[in-house]
C-alpha cells in the first residue's frame, strides 16, 4: 500500500468510470423500493393565466389513481420553495409556490399533481384534470417587462428586481476624450444545460420513524436536505437525501418544486413515490440559464489602451428568482472589465421578472456572458484601430500578479499571467501561420476566420466579492480504520467531474499510501453530515482542501501516537510513504496500519489522546480563485448557406495547480463544447406568448461528438496563492472561452464582406442574413 | 413520453394486416421501424387504438432486387439496408447517398423507406430522390394491388392517399441506362437533422453532351416534396455549363410555397433551394461524365 511517488499531478485512471461504462451505475430510475407509486404533473400550458378552478373528479375515480392534489390543498400547509435571499441588495423576492396557487406564471409551472399505482396511469390521469384558465398578458421579453406598462408577474410588486451599479473613475469623460468609441446591443441568449439524466426523483417516507428519504439528482443534496426539512416542516436530520450516480448537472440540477411534491405525496400515501422527467419537462420547468440583454460601450486611446467601459445589464429573471440567479447578473457585470487594465468602468445591472421559466446558474454562471462583452468589443475596437485582436489583448492585460489583486469591475482576482496565456495559445495554434493560411484562402475565395479571446472565471466559492452572505464552506472527513484503511467522506458531491479520484489523490498523498486504499463517500446526507455541494467550479478548491485538512489533523494525530509507540521526540517522526519513522533512529519503523489499530488500544495511546483516528474540517476558502485561458478558434464559412465549419478549438487553462492531468482535458472537451453550443447552436425560442417552441431534442440543438471541432488543449500552471494545494477551480473556464472565441472567429472570416458583429447562437440563417445585411 | 394504451397486433402476412385494419375503422395504425410513429404516440399526437406491427412480413416485404429494368425495394427495407446495398450501389446509387444522409445510426437499422413514404413528412430525404427518379409504390388493400407514383402517394405534410387499410409493400424505381449521374445534397437542422432543404438531381447526358433528361426534387422547402420543374425545362436540351446551371437554379424556388419555421425562414429556404439545386445538379453532371 505503500507508494513513494506524488499522485498529485498524475493522470490517475478515473475510478468512477469503470462502473459505468460497464452499464452498472444506479441512477434514481434504477433504484427500485417495493410499492412504489409513481407522480405525474400537470404543467401550465399558458404563460400567465388565473386560475379560475380545478376539477380533479375524473382524474380521481380513475383506476389506479390514489392522489390528486392542488396547491389550494397545500399552502400553506407546507412551505414555499427557496428562493434565493435578497437581503444585500434591498430586496426580497416574489414567493414561490410549490404549485400555482391564483396564478400560473410560466408554461410549464406545475398547476396539479396525481398519484396512481403505475407510471402509465399517472401520466393518463393527468390528462383528466381539468383547469379553467383566464389567459392573461405575458411578459415575456425582459426590455418590455421592466418597463412600467408591462403585464406583472407578480401582481403585488413590479417586475423590476435589484438595481445594482458600480462605478470606477469617469467613464464620460473617458468617452469624451477617447480615439474610439464601440457600442453595441448585445445579447446573450437563454439556453438549457441539458444534462443526459433528467431531473428524477424518488421518496419514500417512513411513517414509523417519520423520517423522511429521497433519491434525487442533483449536485446539492444537503442544500436539498435542508430546502426539505423546512418545506415539510422536519427536522433536518429526519430527512435523508441522496443523490446516486447523477447523469450530468452543469449547474441545473438543485432544489427544484417537484422534489417537495414528490415527498409531499410520499407523507399523504404512506408509499414511495417516484417520478421521472420527461426531455419536455425539463426544457419546460428546470431553469434554464444565461438570458441577458446588454448595452456595451468601450472605448480606446489611438494606442488601442483601453479607457473606458460601460455595461448595462438587464438580466431575464423568469418567473421566480431561483437559486443565486439575481445576484449572478451583478456577478456576471463584473467580469466584464475581463483580463484587462481598465481605468473607468461604470455597470448598471437590473433584473426583471418574466412569465418565462425561472432561470439559474449553468456552467459558467453568468460569466460567459460579461466575458463575450468585453471580446466582442475588443475585437470590434481592434477593427476600428487596424489591430490585430491579439495585440490589442497584449496591451491591455492586467500585469502578471501573484497576490489577490482587485480590479477594476471590483473582483479580487487571485493570481494571474495573462500575456503568457496568450503567448503559448498562439505558439500553439501557430498564430502567425494560420493568418498566412488565411490571406490564402481569401485569394481562392475561402472565408477562413480566427478568433482569439481571453477569459477568467470565478471558482471555489467561497466569499462572493458582492454580497458577503453567500458565503460558502465545504465538509470532509477522514477516518482510519483499524486495518489501516482510510475514508473520506466528502460534502462536495460529485457526477462526472471526477472528484472521487481526485480527492483519493489528495488524501493519499497527506499519508504517502496508494489511492486504492482510499475510499470516497459522497452523495448521501446519512453518511456525510455537513456538506454544500458540486458547482460553481468549487469542489477541488474547497471539498479538495477540506478533504486534505481533514487528513492531515489524522496524520498528526498518528505522527504523535506513533511518537509514543516509539518513545521517539514526537518532533523527531515522518510518515514516508506510508511508515511512521523516527528520524533519530531510523531503524526504528511502524506500519501505518499498526499505528491506525494502536489508536483503538487502552495501553498503546498516551492517557491523554482520545480513541479513534476521525477528524473533519469545515473549510472556507478566504477568496475566490480565478482560472483564466486565452482560446483561438479556426473556422470556415459558407457564406452562400451561412454554415460555420469550426475546425480547431486551440485551448489554453490555467486552474492553478493541476491534480489529474487527464481530468482536465476532459473538462475542456465537454466545457468547451458546450461553449460551442451556445456560440452556434443553442437557444430557448419563446414567441410572444410565452411559448417555448423547440422544448424537445428534435428543435433544440446541442453539439454532438460530430459537431465538435479538432481540439488541441495545452495548460499553463500559475498557483493560486489561496489555498496549500495551489488549485483553483476549473471545469466552467472553458464554457466561458469558447463562445467569445468561436464568435470572433465567424465575424473575422466575414469582415471583408463588412459584416461587423452577429447575434448567438450563429446559426446559419443568421450568418446568412449578416452578410446580406451586410451586403445591402 | 408515456403514450396513451393500445392493442397491439403482429400478423405473419401483409393480407392478415390488411384485415385487422379493415375490422378497427379509425383505429388501427401499422407500425414498421416506429422511427416516426413512436415519437408521435409518445408526445400523444398520435394515439391510435390498435398498432398492427408489420415486423413479422419482413420475409416478404424487406428486401431489394434488379429486375432488369427497375429497382424493386420491399417497403419495409431498412435505410440502413439500402445505403449498404451493393444492388443500389450498382444501379441507383443516389438512393444509398440518401439512406445514408438519414439520421443517424440507431434510426437507419429500424426506420423503412415504406414509413418514410407513408408518413409523407415534408422534410424527409427520401421523397426529394424519389420524386427525381420518377418513383412508383405498389399498395396493398383489400382489392389487390395498386401502382401509383410517389408524386401522387404523397399528398401534403403527413398526408399520404393511402387509405386506412392500405399497406405499401414495394418502391419501383426505373434503372436509366447512358451517361447518367444523381446527387443529393441534404442541408441538416442542427438538432434532428432532418433536412432544412434537400435537392436530388438526375441528369442523363446524350452522346454529344446535351442534357436529354434533367429531373429535380427538393425536400423540406415546402409542405411536400416537389419536383423543381421550372429548373428541368430550363436545362432540358442544354449543354450543363457552370453558367448554364446556375441560371437555371436561380429559379429553384418558383412555384415553391416554402415554409417557416425555427430552422429557417422561407427567404433562407429560397435561398437553399437554389444554391442545393446548382450544387447537386453539379454533382450529378460530374457524375454522368465520369
Ligand atoms: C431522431 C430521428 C431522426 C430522424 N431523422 C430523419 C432524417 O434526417 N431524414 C428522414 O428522412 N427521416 C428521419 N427520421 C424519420 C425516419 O426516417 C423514419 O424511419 C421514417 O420517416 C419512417 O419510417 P418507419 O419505418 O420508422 O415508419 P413508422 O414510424 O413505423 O411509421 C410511420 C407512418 O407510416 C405508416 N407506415 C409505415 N409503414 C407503412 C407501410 N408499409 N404501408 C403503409 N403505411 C405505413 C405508419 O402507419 C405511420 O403512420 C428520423 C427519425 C428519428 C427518430
Amino acid at each position: 500500500m505503500a507508494t513513494d511517488a506524488k499522485l498529485v499531478g498524475q493522470s490517475v485512471a478515473r475510478r468512477e468510470d469503470e462502473k459505468l461504462l460497464l452499464g452498472r451505475g444506479a441512477f434514481v430510475e434504477d433504484i427500485k423500493v417495493p410499492g412504489t407509486q409513481w407522480l405525474s404533473l400537470v404543467r401550465s400550458p399558458h404563460a400567465h393565466a388565473r386560475i379560475r378552478s380545478i376539477d380533479t373528479s375524473a382524474a380521481l375515480q380513475a383506476p389506479g389513481v390514489t392522489a390528486v392534489f392542488t396547491g389550494k390543498d397545500i399552502h400553506p400547509r407546507f412551505g414555499t420553495n427557496p428562493t434565493v435571499p435578497l437581503r444585500f441588495y434591498g430586496a426580497e423576492s416574489a414567493p414561490y409556490d410549490l404549485i400555482a396557487v391564483d396564478k400560473a406564471r410560466h408554461v410549464g409551472e406545475v398547476v396539479a399533481v396525481v398519484v396512481a399505482d403505475t407510471r402509465y396511469g399517472a401520466r393518463d390521469a393527468a390528462d383528466l384534470i381539468f383547469v379553467d384558465y383566464e389567459p392573461l398578458e405575458a411578459a415575456i421579453d425582459v426590455e418590455k417587462a421592466l418597463r412600467d406598462d408591462a403585464p406583472r408577474v407578480h401582481d403585488d410588486r413590479p417586475n423590476g428586481i435589484i438595481h445594482w451599479r458600480h462605478q470606477l473613475g469617469n467613464v464620460s469623460q473617458a468617452f469624451e476624450e477617447a480615439a474610439v468609441i464601440v457600442r453595441e446591443r448585445i445579447v446573450n441568449q437563454k439556453i438549457h444545460g441539458v444534462p443526459m439524466e433528467p431531473r428524477a426523483g424518488l421518496a419514500h417516507w417512513d411513517p414509523v420513524q417519520e423520517t423522511m428519504s429521497l433519491w434525487a439528482t442533483v449536485q446539492t443534496p444537503h442544500a436539498l436536505r435542508d430546502h426539505l426539512a423546512e418545506i415539510l416542516h422536519l427536522s433536518s436530520d429526519s430527512v435523508r437525501v441522496v443523490a446516486p450516480d447523477v447523469g450530468g448537472g452543469f449547474g441545473v440540477k438543485h432544489e427544484d418544486p417537484e422534489y417537495a411534491l414528490l415527498c409531499i405525496a410520499s407523507m399523504h400515501l404512506g408509499v414511495p413515490v417516484k417520478w421521472v422527467a420527461t426531455r419536455t419537462e425539463d426544457f419546460l420547468a428546470m431553469h434554464q440559464a444565461r438570458g441577458k440583454t446588454s448595452y456595451l460601450e468601450v472605448s480606446a486611446d489611438a494606442d488601442g489602451k483601453l479607457t473606458g467601459l460601460r455595461v448595462r445589464h438587464l438580466h431575464d429573471l423568469g418567473a421566480y428568482a431561483k437559486g443565486p440567479e439575481p445576484s449572478l447578473s451583478a456577478s456576471s457585470a463584473m467580469i466584464s472589465t475581463g483580463v484587462y487594465d481598465i481605468p473607468n468602468v461604470e455597470f448598471e445591472v437590473r433584473n426583471g421578472y418574466t412569465n418565462t421559466t425561472p432561470q439559474g446558474p449553468y456552467r459558467g454562471a453568468g460569466r460567459p456572458e460579461g466575458i463575450h462583452l468585453i471580446e466582442r468589443g475588443l475585437d470590434r475596437l481592434a477593427s476600428e484601430l487596424g489591430l490585430d485582436p491579439t495585440e490589442i489583448r497584449r496591451r491591455n492585460y492586467l500585469p502578471p500578479f501573484d497576490q489577490p489583486m482587485r480590479t477594476g469591475g471590483g473582483d479580487v482576482f487571485d493570481s494571474g499571467n495573462y500575456e503568457a496565456s496568450l503567448d503559448q495559445v498562439m505558439e500553439l495554434s501557430s498564430y502567425r501561420q494560420l493568418r498566412e493560411q488565411q490571406q490564402q484562402a481569401r485569394a481562392e475565395g475561402r472565408h477562413m476566420g480566427i478568433g482569439v479571446a481571453s477569459w477568467v472565471k470565478t471558482g471555489g466559492s467561497g466569499p462572493s466579492p458582492v454580497d458577503p452572505s453567500s458565503s460558502r464552506y465545504e465538509w470532509g472527513r477522514v477516518r482510519v480504520d483499524r486495518g489501516g484503511k482510510v475514508t473520506l467522506f466528502t460534502g462536495s458531491s460529485p457526477h462526472g467531474q471526477g472528484g472521487e479520484t481526485v480527492f483519493a489523490q489528495i488524501v493519499a498523498d497527506v499519508f504517502g499510501i496508494s489511492d486504492d486504499d482510499v475510499t470516497v463517500l459522497h452523495g448521501d446526507t446519512a453518511t456525510v453530515a455537513h456538506g454544500v455541494g458540486t458547482y460553481g467550479s468549487r469542489a477541488l478548491v474547497t471539498g479538495g482542501m477540506s478533504a486534505k485538512i481533514a487528513a492531515e489533523k489524522v496524520r498528526d494525530k498518528m505522527l504523535k501516537l506513533s511518537a509514543h509507540m516509539m518513545g521517539c521526540e514526537p518532533d523527531h517522526m515522518t510518515l514516508e510513504g506510508g511508515v511512521f519513522v523516527c528520524t533519530t533512529n531510523r531503524e526504528r519503523t511502524l506500519p501505518f496500519a499498526e499505528v491506525a489499530d494502536a489508536s483503538f488500544q487502552v495501553l498503546a495511546r498516551p492517557a491523554d489522546m482520545e480513541f479513534g483516528l476521525d477528524e473533519d474540517s469545515f473549510y472556507q476558502p478566504s477568496g475566490l480563485t480565478y482560472n483564466f485561458g486565452t482560446y483561438i478558434a479556426v473556422v470556415e464559412v459558407d457564406t452562400e448557406t451561412g454554415d460555420v465549419d469550426l475546425q480547431r478549438l486551440y485551448t489554453v487553462d490555467d486552474q492553478g495547480v493541476i491534480v489529474n492531468p487527464m481530468t482536465v482535458v476532459g473538462q475542456v472537451h465537454g466545457g468547451a463544447t458546450q461553449g460551442i453550443g451556445q456560440a452556434l447552436y443553442e437557444i430557448s425560442e419563446y414567441d410572444q406568448t410565452g411559448q417555448l417552441l423547440n422544448a424537445s431534442l428534435m428543435d433544440y440543438a446541442i453539439p454532438t461528438a460530430e459537431m465538435t471541432p479538432e481540439f488541441v488543449v495545452a495548460f499553463s500552471e500559475t498557483p493560486s496563492p489561496l489555498n496549500s494545494l495551489g488549485v483553483k477551480g476549473m471545469g466552467e473556464g472553458p464554457t466561458t472561452g469558447a463562445p467569445s472565441a468561436v464568435v470572433n472567429a465567424v465575424v473575422d472570416a466575414l469582415s471583408p464582406l463588412g459584416v461587423s458583429h452577429i447575434e448567438m447562437p450563429l446559426t446559419p440563417e443568421r450568418v446568412w442574413r449578416a452578410i446580406q445585411d451586410a451586403q445591402g | 413520453m408515456i403514450p396513451g394504451a393500445f392493442d397491439y397486433a403482429a400478423p405473419d402476412t401483409v393480407a392478415a394486416a390488411i384485415l385487422l385494419l379493415r375490422e378497427r375503422p379509425g383505429e388501427g395504425k401499422v407500425i414498421a421501424g416506429g422511427q416516426s410513429l413512436l415519437p408521435m404516440m409518445k408526445l400523444r399526437v398520435a394515439m391510435p387504438g390498435l398498432i398492427v406491427d408489420l415486423r413479422k412480413t419482413r420475409g416478404e416485404l424487406s428486401h431489394i432486387s434488379n429486375d432488369g429494368s427497375n429497382l424493386r425495394i420491399g417497403s419495409m427495407t431498412s435505410h440502413a439496408h439500402v445505403a449498404g446495398s451493393d444492388v443500389v450501389q450498382d444501379t441507383l446509387p443516389v438512393l444509398a447517398e440518401t439512406a445514408a444522409e438519414i439520421a443517424d445510426v440507431q434510426v437507419r437499422n429500424l426506420g423503412t423507406i415504406g414509413g418514410s413514404i407513408a408518413h409523407a413528412d415534408p422534410v424527409a430525404d427520401y421523397p426529394a430522390t424519389l420524386l427525381a427518379l420518377d418513383a412508383q409504390a405498389e399498395i396493398a388493400g383489400l382489392n389487390g394491388v395498386r401502382v401509383v407514383s410517389v408524386d401522387e402517394l404523397i399528398m401534403d405534410a403527413f398526408i399520404s392517399t393511402l387509405a386506412e387499410d392500405e399497406i405499401i409493400t414495394e418502391i419501383v424505381i426505373p434503372i436509366t441506362e447512358g451517361r447518367t449521374g444523381a446527387a443529393y445534397i441534404k442541408f441538416a437542422n442542427k438538432a434532428s437533422h432532418f433536412a432544412i432543404v434537400g435537392v436530388a438531381a438526375h441528369v442523363v447526358l446524350d452522346d454529344s453532351g446535351y442534357l436529354s433528361r434533367v429531373a429535380v426534387g427538393i425536400t423540406g422547402a415546402a409542405s411536400r416534396a416537389a419536383r423543381a420543374t421550372a429548373v428541368e425545362d430550363t436545362l432540358r436540351g442544354q449543354v450543363p455549363t457552370p453558367d448554364a446551371i446556375s441560371a437555371a437554379s436561380a429559379l429553384a424556388a418558383d412555384g415553391l410555397e416554402c415554409i417557416a419555421d425555427l430552422h429557417g425562414s422561407p427567404e433562407y429556404r429560397q435561398n437553399l433551394c437554389r444554391v442545393l439545386t446548382r450544387r447537386a445538379i453539379t454533382r450529378a453532371v460530374e457524375r454522368a461524365r465520369e
